[in-house]
């Protein structure tokens, strides 16, 4: 099923167009891809693209600046490195952008809670997932089990591709914010209490802020000691400001890829917050993240009508 | 007095500081809630000042700049629009009071307008009560 991928891969590393192909391979944990870089043709045989493949790629691609590389990208993946190239931390002449078809990334965590022992082995056979481990073999249905950001992505293929790799994705017009427009209609005091049972369980271990491709600070607000944002410790206070201010930094920046859900070890349901700012910044600012290289973000443009029902 | 809340207000220099001024020199009546920080522009305020305020125990926090057009570095107020508007809408979807958060134009000749707003700010700050929620309990 990757032998269109891998031929071009192949075919790009031996002709020398490219120093080296980024993208996933079979990672050692069943349902998890890891990323990868074929340096030589023989190693584009490794490479696999699909509901497996966890982190956001251009988060890996970013390490590779100056470097000649190819990189196999869905829809958010293509749009981040448009944000990327926007924000001058990639040169659209360095990068060669191969598109995937994307059904979504699997929701992991959720297969592993539903199957409740150990999985030792797993697979995608059309529309289900079929895992083994101690409970014997179980299929899932895959549609059920795609990551929440996934379900509310509005452009499942990549954007401008140099080279497009053909297969079915997902339906960007399908998107589905119901979630969030319920979360929306709470009172401020139910707003409080769903997210508190959320977010309190976050360790503050900045997983998170660390496999977003956006998150490239040197230097992070939560590690500044002049000011202080956001003290150590476990009040939730904290914790909630830790997010409330990364979020405010993803503003227009972030392409709702799901990469941060999927890597939290407790768990978040960190797409409550990130679908949010993507149907806010479309919504108010009629702005999708990372449609074009040239685009400035979001916040770094104005327009002398927005939106200002909420100034006194 | 200790159960009137502490407002933080961040007034631009040029239009909304020099409009509490006037409401000052005119002997105009605003409530005392208001501690006034004065910034060169309302595009100043990063708004995680607003989530520092809030989570250090203020009750509320007040921003006012120069109107559209008018303020003095052009486009400052423009871009905090946009800014204001991301994080009121965060801060009110995870449950914070929507009366905690609030955003004005006030000119430099608008001393009048300026005790208005605060009055409005206050009344709908004290609504809320005191702050509670993203306020850290020490
Ligand atoms: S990865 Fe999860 S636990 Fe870690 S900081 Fe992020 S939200 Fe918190
Ligand atoms: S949370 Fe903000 S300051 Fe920290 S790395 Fe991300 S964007 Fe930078
Ligand atoms: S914050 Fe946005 S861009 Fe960053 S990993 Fe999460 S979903 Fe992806």
């Amino acid at each position: 099923m990757f032998e269109k991928l891998r031929e071009t891969a192949r075919e790009l590393l031996s002709k020398g167009e490219v120093e080296c192909v980024l993208g996933f391979a079979e990672g050692t944990l069943p349902m998890f891809y890891t990323p990868y870089l074929a340096r030589k043709p023989e190693e584009a045989e490794k490479l696999v693209y699909g509901p497996f493949a966890a982190p956001n790629i251009a988060t890996y691609l970013r390490k590779l600046k100056g470097k000649k590389a190819a990189v196999i990208v869905r829809g958010c993946e293509s749009r981040t490195i448009n944000l990327l190239i926007s924000e001058k931390q990639l040169n659209r002449d360095d990068v060669k952008i191969i598109g995937v078809p994307c059904v979504g990334a699997l929701d992991r965590k959720r297969i592993l809670k539903d199957y409740g022992g150990e999985i030792r082995e797993a697979r995608i056979e059309g529309e289900k997932v079929i895992v083994k481990g101690d409970n014997g073999e179980k299929a899932y249905v895959l549609e059920e089990y795609i990551s929440p950001s996934c379900r509310s992505c509005l452009y499942p293929e990549a954007i401008d591709p140099d080279i497009k790799i053909e297969g079915p994705s997902r339906d960007g017009e399908k998107a589905d914010f119901s979630d969030i427009e319920r979360i929306e209609k709470m009172s401020p005091a139910e707003k409080w209490e769903f997210f508190e049972k959320e977010l309190s369980k976050c360790i503050r271990c900045y997983a998170c802020r660390e496999i977003c491709p956006m998150c490239y600070c040197d230097s992070c607000f939560v590690d500044s000691n002049r000011p202080v944002w956001v003290e150590p410790g476990f009040d939730y206070s904290d914790i909630l400001s830790f997010h409330l201010i990364k979020m405010y930094h993803m503003a227009g920046r972030c392409v709702d890829c799901g990469a941060c859900e999927r890597a939290c070890p407790l768990g978040i349901r960190l797409s409550f917050l990130t679908r949010k700012l993507t149907k806010d910044m479309k919504e108010a600012y009629n702005f999708v993240s990372g449609l074009s290289p040239e685009e400035k973000p979001a916040l770094g443009v104005f327009s002398p009508d927005d939106r200002e029902d909420f100034i006194l | 007095m200790k159960d009137e809340p502490k407002i933080l207000a961040f007034l631009c220099n040029w239009c909304s500081y020099a409009g509490a001024d006037l409401a000052g020199t005119s002997r105009i009546q605003y409530p005392t809630n208001i501690r006034v920080i004065r910034v060169p522009c309302s595009g100043r305020v990063n708004p995680q000042f607003i989530v520092k305020a809030l989570h250090d125990g203020l009750d509320g926090v007040w921003i006012s700049g120069c109107h559209i057009g008018d303020c003095h570095y052009q486009t400052g107020n423009y871009y905090a629009r946009r800014r204001f508007y991301v994080i009121k809408n965060l801060l009110e979807y995870v449950g914070v009071e929507p009366e905690r958060v609030q955003f004005s134009w006030v000119s430099a000749s608008e001393g009048k307008k300026f005790a208005e707003v605060a009055r409005v700010v206050t009344e709908k700050v004290k609504k809320a009560g005191r702050a509670k929620r993203l306020a850290k309990k020490r």
